[in-house]
């Protein structure tokens, strides 16, 4: 029997997926460009969508029992069913999260939904999920979570390739193989000579899924020292408590951890956050790393580019369709750093 | 400017009157009424009933588009770093914000209050988030869950959430406005809404006849008052003498175009900005299009059984935007069957994600369903920079061609 | 040669130097290298002041134009490469500059550049190059405050330029005067990619359009899509071009007009700010040392 289901976004519930017997892997884009996925989606839809699809299509992804998306933004609205139509004997299903986050019935609407997903599982995998393996999962993922959170508080001592290879990996990994900060970093040599560089950025955006940005802030020996994507800090930010009922604890994390823009907390809770990275890391500025076609952030971009204005800390915006071209965003992130060792 | 070339309507100079009035209204003469700035898909009706003034920035967005006015309105937003890729609508929206002085109207007037429903898009959350900054003005939020059950029913506890947070925007519009919601005038407005919304549906369901009554522009132009006058006694009168005109049509056996050859079904908004010139080149070869999926989206009838609360609820979840891909691919089979048709034209529009999405996926299924062949033009509602007539000639030549 | 076809995309290669500097008696002699996707520009500074320059086309290999490019300065003085002290290289290939000892990007050296060329009241360049366009804001001390890229793609730039000039058979250098001589402006082409704004050219020949009539709605594209990138900084005055293309008067005159602001006209060779930038720059790196 298969083991895996895949899943495109982080707010889809991994520990219920995991108490059901099954390992959640997240699907990410990979660097060849999509020509299957040209017939279901259009060319201005983003690569996540395209490059997800592309690879489902080509049966690379044929060892997944199932695939389970989160509502989030238009465009993975239409992939859900799209991706239902392509594979109809799949199980795929979309846990329709609140977008209103800050209602006061967000809370108990989405503990409903979840149980909904919890009977879809059950009835067709002809499984149970019981408390007991939610509490257990919901531990296991917290010490994960735990051991990222510890990796970024020592992660001066590694490059930021090493940053993405980490975070990049612990999502596609069964949980328990991230127990510490050594076991997220093995094979990975910290990087001595990176402690001599002096500029910090904070990364801001949906997913990072390939290494070109990484490595030219390596060559260029500027530091991460903070990141606001999906498949990085956001994702482990906000543990789910251990006490009292497991469904309930998931959704409330779910509710509490860092905005997707595709959700609504406050009007200006992302340009808050935003600001306390850059302070509470002392970094020199902040670069948007976007995707085309991606409306929530292209929708944020303004509003979080103000607040920086404001506070009188540089900024660059990248957009890029799946991999960062290297001569045109080197000489854009060059050119930014000597802008901001001038300053 | 392309000039229609088809019959006119008698009721048009009703229509224009009707929303130069509104807008007119809405500017200066709200006779102190708080202005609520509400997306197409929100509960109308409980903001009318509390005597607040809602204006429609989407229809505004296709005003733009129509007048030709989107592209410098986008240009502004541009500038002020908003992409290019996102909502034509929402763009000239935000431009107008920036710039009223050089939009069409002078703009939309300031909002007091602003109330955005996600039952149609991700983008309206975004643009009144935008809208929120700009005017300081407080924003309610209404989430519909979006519905992927193959039946198109809510999921209970989608419905319940969403009827809390309508005994919770009836709070907050209460707060703002200091008054008390009336029931009476609650259910009175729902029923001059619902009056409306069926005689629309009567005049849509008059184009089965052969040959059909209107063409897919005159449905564009005569939904304006359902969705933005909607719940309104000059709404519902509006309508009665739309009916009364395409009945004696009908009864007339008056066609719409010159002579109808083909029948088609349109998919999607409207091209606002070169709306004749498009539908001309169908014109060109007698075909009509005698329904759409569009302007039926606000055809849909209060679901009226018990408490009112829960069938507003029921209502604005299950709107069409709000549904599967399945629940579209049998729409559109059922128009085309009902409607007997030849054909149908997706415009797959840049602007609209969830409506585009998945097109290719439902011609390919409604044309394996019903034999009927699909065709899919990319283009935009508003932004006029993204249409090629050249290339969409072309297609829709090769397109008539291989209906004959 | 009379069966050689005119190619009407070639510009001229040139050089120049100052033949009153006495570089002998300079405490620092320094250089710049701009090696850009279409020309390269080397410039030598003795003392801070422009010594000699040469502007020529960037061949298949950067090392090697980089290396002509400099020939080419040196060629009518009697100044040799090593007696140089420092090099910096920018650019395209500015990593590929074999004799440079540093790297900065253009869009630092356009900046430096356009200060020197243009003096301390420069708040905005706008850099039009051979590959891509850059709006850059700037401090007195012409040090980069922002900077804005179009994204990669050909419309705008100066290897878009050639390629219309190439399909009308105008020579480029004349692009910008015939663009302005028509009866009536026309209609900007709607396509702001080049493979479609060639399409699009072609279209309207065919339709009988003149040629200048195709190069003033082929500039006045062009124009606006600059236009839109020099609003989203947000211009302040004053106002310069530098690059290749400020030379192209149709289009510099197309900006002016809806940018609603006039740009400052040169009294020198635009297209070497980003090489003296660097010159300037590989002086301020020696000075620090």
């Amino acid at each position: 029997m298969k083991n895996k289901i895949g899943y495109l976004c982080t707010y889809v519930p991994e520990e219920i997926i995991h108490a059901a017997g099954f390992l959640p892997v997240r699907i990410a884009p990979s660097t060849t460009p999509p020509t299957r996925a040209d017939a279901h989606l259009q060319s201005y839809t983003c690569c996540l969508a395209r490059s997800c699809l592309d690879q489902a299509l080509a049966g690379r992804l044929n060892d997944l029992a199932g695939v389970v998306f989160a509502h989030t933004c238009d465009t993975m609205q239409g992939l859900a069913d799209i991706w239902r139509e392509s594979f109809p004997n799949l199980f795929v299903e979309t846990v329709v999260g609140p977008v209103a986050l800050n209602s006061p019935h967000a809370q108990k609407y989405l503990v409903a939904e979840l149980r909904r997903f919890v009977a879809a599982l059950e009835q067709h995998f002809d499984v149970r999920v019981t408390e007991d393996a939610l509490r257990a999962s919901i531990r296991i993922y917290n010490t994960r979570r735990r051991a990222l959170a510890d990796f970024y508080a020592r992660r001066a001592e590694f490059s930021a390739v090493q940053w993405f290879n980490v975070m990049n990996k612990a999502l596609t990994t069964p949980p328990e193989a991230i127990s510490d900060r050594r076991s997220a970093t093995s094979n990975q040599q910290s990087a001595i000579e990176n402690q001599k560089s002096k500029i910090g950025v904070v990364l801001v955006g949906a997913t990072i899924d390939e290494p070109t940005l990484p490595q030219i802030l390596d060559d260029l020996g500027a530091r991460i020292v903070a990141d606001d994507f999906c498949n990085g800090a956001r994702y482990f930010d906000t543990l789910v408590a251990e006490e009292g009922d497991p469904i309930e604890a998931i959704a409330a994390r779910e509710l509490t951890r860092a905005t997707c823009p595709c959700k609504h907390r406050a009007l200006d809770d992302r340009a808050e956050r935003l600001l306390k990275l850059v302070k509470d890391n002392r970094a020199d500025g902040v670069i948007f790393y976007h995707k085309k076609f991606c409306d929530p952030h292209a929708w944020d971009y303004p509003p979080l580019a103000a607040a920086l204005d404001r506070e009188k800390i540089p900024h660059l915006l990248l957009e890029v369709e799946q991999v960062a071209p290297v001569g045109q965003t080197r000489v854009r992130v060059e050119a930014f750093l000597e802008m901001l060792s001038e300053g | 400017m392309s000039e229609r070339r088809y019959k006119k309507l008698k009721t048009a100079p009703q229509l224009k009157k009707l929303l130069e009035q509104h807008y007119l209204a809405a500017k200066y003469f709200h006779l102190g009424k708080p202005i609520a700035w509400v997306t197409s898909g929100a509960p109308v009706e409980i903001v009318r009933a509390l005597d607040i003034f809602p204006v429609y920035p989407e229809n505004y967005g296709a005003l733009c588009g129509a007048r030709g006015a989107s592209a410098a309105m986008c240009q502004v937003a541009e500038a002020r770093v908003y992409s290019p890729d996102l909502c034509a609508y929402a763009r000239s929206s935000v431009g107008m914000m920036s710039d009223a002085k050089h939009a069409p109207l002078g703009g939309l007037p300031r909002p007091d209050l602003l109330i955005t429903c996600g039952n149609i898009c991700g983008t309206v959350l975004k643009w009144y988030e935008a809208a929120a900054r700009h005017y300081h003005a407080p924003l309610f939020i209404l989430d519909t869950p979006f519905i992927h059950a193959d039946d198109g029913e809510p999921t209970a506890h989608a419905i319940a959430y969403v009827a809390a947070q309508l005994e919770e925007l009836i709070a907050f519009l209460e707060k703002q406005t200091r008054r008390k919601l009336s029931k009476e005038k609650l259910l009175a407005t729902a029923m001059l809404s619902s009056e409306a919304v069926s005689l629309w549906c009567d005049v849509r369901e008059f184009c089965r006849a052969r040959p059909s009554p209107l063409n897919a522009p005159d449905l564009f132009l005569n939904m304006a008052p359902i969705v933005t006058l909607r719940g309104t006694k000059e709404c519902a009168q509006f309508y009665r003498a739309l009916k009364e005109e395409i009945a004696e049509r009908v009864a007339r056996q008056v066609s719409a175009l010159p002579e109808e050859k083909y029948r088609l079904v349109w998919d999607n908004i409207a091209i606002w900005h070169h709306l004749y010139r498009f539908y001309n080149h169908f014109v060109d070869y007698g075909a009509c299009f005698v329904t759409d999926t569009y302007t039926g989206g606000w055809a849909m009838r209060m679901n009226d059984q018990g408490d009112p609360i829960h069938a507003f609820a029921r209502t604005y979840t299950q709107v069409f935007l709000n549904q599967s891909l399945r629940v579209r691919v049998r729409d559109m089979a059922d128009l085309i069957t009902r409607f007997d048709v030849d054909g149908f034209v997706m415009h797959s529009n840049r602007s609209c994600k969830p409506y585009s999405v998945g097109q290719y996926d439902i011609r390919r299924i409604v044309t394996e369903q019903t034999g009927k062949p699909g065709l899919v033009i990319e283009a935009d509602h508003s932004d006029p920079r993204s249409y090629d007539d050249e290339t969409i000639r072309a297609r829709i030549q090769t397109f008539m061609e291989g209906l004959r | 040669m009379e069966n050689m076809p005119q190619e009407f995309w070639r510009w001229k290669e040139y050089n120049w130097h100052a033949p009153d500097i006495a570089w002998r008696n300079a405490k620092i002699i320094t250089a710049g290298v701009d090696v850009g996707s279409v020309s390269t520009q080397a410039v030598v500074m003795v003392d801070g002041k422009l010594f000699a320059y040469a502007n020529r086309r960037t061949g298949s290999s950067s090392p090697d134009s980089a290396r002509r490019a400099m020939d080419c300065a040196l060629e009518e003085t009697d100044l040799a490469l090593d007696k140089i002290h420092y090099v910096v290289g920018t650019g395209y290939g500015r990593v590929n500059v074999p004799f440079a000892h540093k790297t900065m990007t253009e869009i630092a050296c356009h900046a430096r550049g356009a200060n020197f060329l243009y003096g301390a009241s420069v708040r905005t360049v706008l850099d039009m190059g051979g590959q891509d366009c850059k709006a850059i804001k700037i401090d007195a001390q012409g040090k980069v405050v922002n900077f804005l890229m179009n994204d990669k793609c050909a419309a705008g730039t100066g290897r878009g330029l050639e390629v219309i000039a190439d399909l009308l058979q105008v020579p480029i250098e004349e692009m910008g005067e015939l663009s302005l001589r028509v009866e009536k402006e026309p209609e900007p082409v709607s396509s702001t990619c080049v493979v479609f704004a060639k399409s699009e050219a072609l279209g309207l020949l065919r339709k009988g359009w003149k040629k200048n009539d195709v190069l003033a709605a082929y500039s006045r594209a062009m124009a606006h899509r600059v236009a839109a990138l020099l609003k989203r900084i947000g211009i302040e005055k004053e106002f310069v071009i530098t690059g290749g293309i400020a030379k192209n008067s149709g289009i510099v005159t197309r900006l002016e007009k809806e940018l609603g602001i006039v740009a400052r006209k040169p009294d020198f060779d635009t297209q070497i700010a980003g090489a003296v930038g660097a010159a300037l720059i590989a002086k301020k790196m020696k000075d620090e040392r």
